[in-house]
């Protein structure tokens, strides 16, 4: 039998650049989780006792220090939770059938990028106002950066999560560096 | 042009696409008797307002979600911005 080594998007990334470090994220479970008709309250109780997290508003993440929960749209919810061997049935343990599930886990390329100059590095290619006034800790959006479709996460100061579909993993990399590399 | 969408706030008119007339979302009964003549209108009779017009858009970049924008053609300026499954269910469709 062929033996596969299992690979990230980006193998793996991580870079300082200037006082900034970019860096791909890949010790995560991402699931999507679509609320079923009229089920949120029961979704939002399965969710404070499976994961210990508060549901998520729009724009507005929950967290700790291991998972996240973001609102993609409104009935969906989006988590990222610590890597185990089969997402799906790992959160359908912790939420039972409150919610309709599908692993993303394959579909998304996570980056991280922190430092002092984050905020200018990507306001080169993120047209939404990133101002710590504004975009506060912990608050997300769905946007686009260089026309990819694309999420950011505030999780810190200066620090960001940014996601992108892994099929341009490259091209989504390649546009955030050369950001980061231009403030640098 | 700025969208400011009712759950996101404003968003650049890029993260979007428009579709067109907002009585789009008035899809006409195709069982009914006069199918073809009510598809008809709905396919291809619009208003031309130069001034308010309501409009659909999708938010395509963002939140996947449909919106019922009026938009003043003239100016451009947008006076309101509604979930278009709040409109829908304002007047009584979905569930």
């Amino acid at each position: 039998m062929a033996n596969l080594t299992q690979t990230s998007s980006l193998n793996g990334y991580d870079q300082p650049i200037g006082d900034m470090r970019l860096r791909e994220i890949t010790d995560l479970d991402l699931t999507s989780l679509a609320i079923p008709h009229k089920g949120a309250t029961k979704l939002k109780t399965a969710i404070k006792n499976g994961l210990s997290l508060s549901m998520p508003t729009p724009m507005k993440s929950t967290a700790d220090a291991k998972s996240r929960l973001l609102m993609t749209q409104p009935d969906q919810i989006f988590a990222m939770t610590p890597r185990s061997k089969h997402a799906e049935s790992t959160i359908r343990k912790a939420i039972g059938d409150t919610a309709y599930i599908t692993d993303q886990t394959d579909a998304w390329v996570v980056l991280e990028l922190s430092g002092p100059s984050s905020r200018t590095a990507l306001e080169r290619i993120c047209q939404l106002d990133l101002h710590p006034d504004v975009f506060k800790k912990n608050q997300m959006a769905r946007t686009t950066m260089e026309h990819m479709g694309s999420m950011i996460i505030r999780t810190d100061n200066d620090t960001f999560i940014l996601m992108s579909a892994s099929s341009s993993a490259a091209s989504f990399l390649h546009a955030v560096e050369i950001s980061v590399q231009h403030v640098s | 042009m700025i969208i400011n969408h009712p759950l996101l706030g404003p968003r650049d008119a890029n993260e979007f696409i428009h579709l067109g007339d907002a009585s789009l979302i008035n899809r006409p009964d195709g069982m009914a008797d006069d199918a073809a003549e009510k598809f008809h209108d709905y396919l291809y009779l619009r208003d031309n307002p130069a001034g308010e017009y309501r409009e659909l858009w999708y938010h395509d970049a963002g939140d996947r979600s449909w919106l019922v924008v009026t938009r003043n053609t003239l100016t451009h300026e947008i006076s309101s911005v509604e979930m278009a499954r709040d409109v829908a269910r304002k007047q009584g469709r979905s569930k």
